[in-house]
């Protein structure tokens, strides 16, 4: 049975919003500016979710709306350094610590999200979205799903931010990272 | 100092909700009344160089300058299409945002790569006609005093100047739509 798209909403909610709060702090610096895209993400998907038909998955649904939302909202802001791609992402180095510096100390959020905000911010959108879809845990079938990329695009992806992340944030390796 | 970013990065947020879907109500209420307030701006302000040029050209007629006023009136002419043209585009914006991400990307290149290459053609072109005729007659008019020559000289540098403005916005327009059919490109090659 069909379920009512306020029903939907009511589920995303429970389900994703602390990831889109993530989203939208990576994006946005400013805080009240990032509660406002926040928000323009619920109200997007809260008004996109009438032609859910459930083609795909509600989470699949969720992340592409946000993301749509994201990537729209940084196309009009315009601001920021020029992207540089994956295969450029040894400039990175030297931004992540940067910023990692101009963070006050103590606050391993702030931290995280300068960091994040770092690599993200010097990324082209769709690297930017694989490293975010990422970091929510998803597969690579998932990211896919979500991005439009093939499989294997995603996977070369993951594999080059999961590299770059252990050379310049010292991220341990985990099990079952191939996620 | 985190030690690992995966870890730390769930742990921001953890008790965010959405919003209310009354509150969505309203932002699109607030978000219609912006754009209703901006197509007034636009309208008002295209209106004010509208009514402008129509009583300069009714002006002219009634002095006896009918180049003048064929001018006036071509620029009044060039007004409308722009706005006709701003209010006809402004409109035609499709809104999906659940599609996949590289969709909606090339979605929006191919808008933005659209609408630059047009806009030489659609906020430029339609003024034109009406500014080369107003230098036309203004020169037609210094020359039966001063001569061609002289009214040549007279009008090379504030023609120079508006047609090096308007080669100007053609040209960045033109730029930046290069750039982006290069990222289009680029994003057709993949998926």
């Amino acid at each position: 049975m069909k379920q009512s798209a306020d029903s939907l909403y009511r589920q995303a909610g429970e389900r994703f919003a602390p990831s889109l709060a993530r989203l939208a702090r990576a994006v946005e610096r400013d805080t009240e500016k990032a509660r406002d895209l926040e928000q323009e993400m619920h109200c997007a998907l809260w008004s996109s979710l009438h032609r859910f038909k459930g083609e795909c998955a509600l989470k699949t649904w969720v992340y592409r709306v946000a993301h749509n939302v994201a990537a729209d909202y940084v196309a009009a802001a315009r601001r920021g350094p020029a992207k540089v791609s994956l295969e450029d992402i040894d400039a990175l180095s030297a931004l992540a610590s940067h910023d990692g510096q101009s963070v006050e100390t103590g606050a391993a959020e702030s931290l995280v999200l300068a960091q994040v905000r770092a690599l993200i911010g010097a990324l082209p959108a769709l690297d930017a979205q694989v490293i975010l879809l990422w970091l929510e845990g998803e597969s690579g079938a998932d990211i896919a799903e979500i991005t439009g990329l093939s499989v294997g695009a995603v996977n070369v992806r993951v594999h080059r931010i999961k590299t770059m992340l252990a050379e310049h944030f010292r991220i341990p390796k985990v099990e079952g990272d191939d996620k | 100092m985190t030690d690992s970013l995966l870890a730390g990065w769930s742990a921001i947020a953890p008790d965010a909700t959405f919003s209310a879907p009354s509150d969505c109500a309203h932002r699109a209420a607030r978000f219609e009344r912006k754009i209703k307030r901006r197509n007034i701006l636009e309208y008002a302000a295209g209106t004010v160089v509208f009514a402008v040029f129509a009583a300069f050209g009714i002006g002219a007629i009634a002095v006896g300058e009918h180049a003048i006023a064929a001018a006036a009136w071509a620029i009044v002419a060039g007004v409308a299409a722009v706005m006709w043209q701003l209010a006809r585009r402004g409109g035609s914006l499709d809104r999906l945002p659940e599609e996949p991400c590289l969709e909606h990307l090339r979605r929006q290149y191919r808008q933005q790569h659209a609408a630059l290459r047009s806009v030489p053609l659609w906020y430029i072109g339609p003024f034109l006609p009406g500014i080369v005729l107003f230098y036309l007659a203004v020169g037609a008019g210094v020359a039966r005093e001063i001569g061609w020559i002289a009214a040549l000289q007279g009008l090379a540098s504030p023609a120079a100047a508006t047609f090096g403005i308007f080669a100007a916005v053609a040209l960045a327009n033109w730029l930046a739509a290069r750039r982006l059919k290069l990222t289009l490109e680029q994003l057709e090659r993949l998926g």
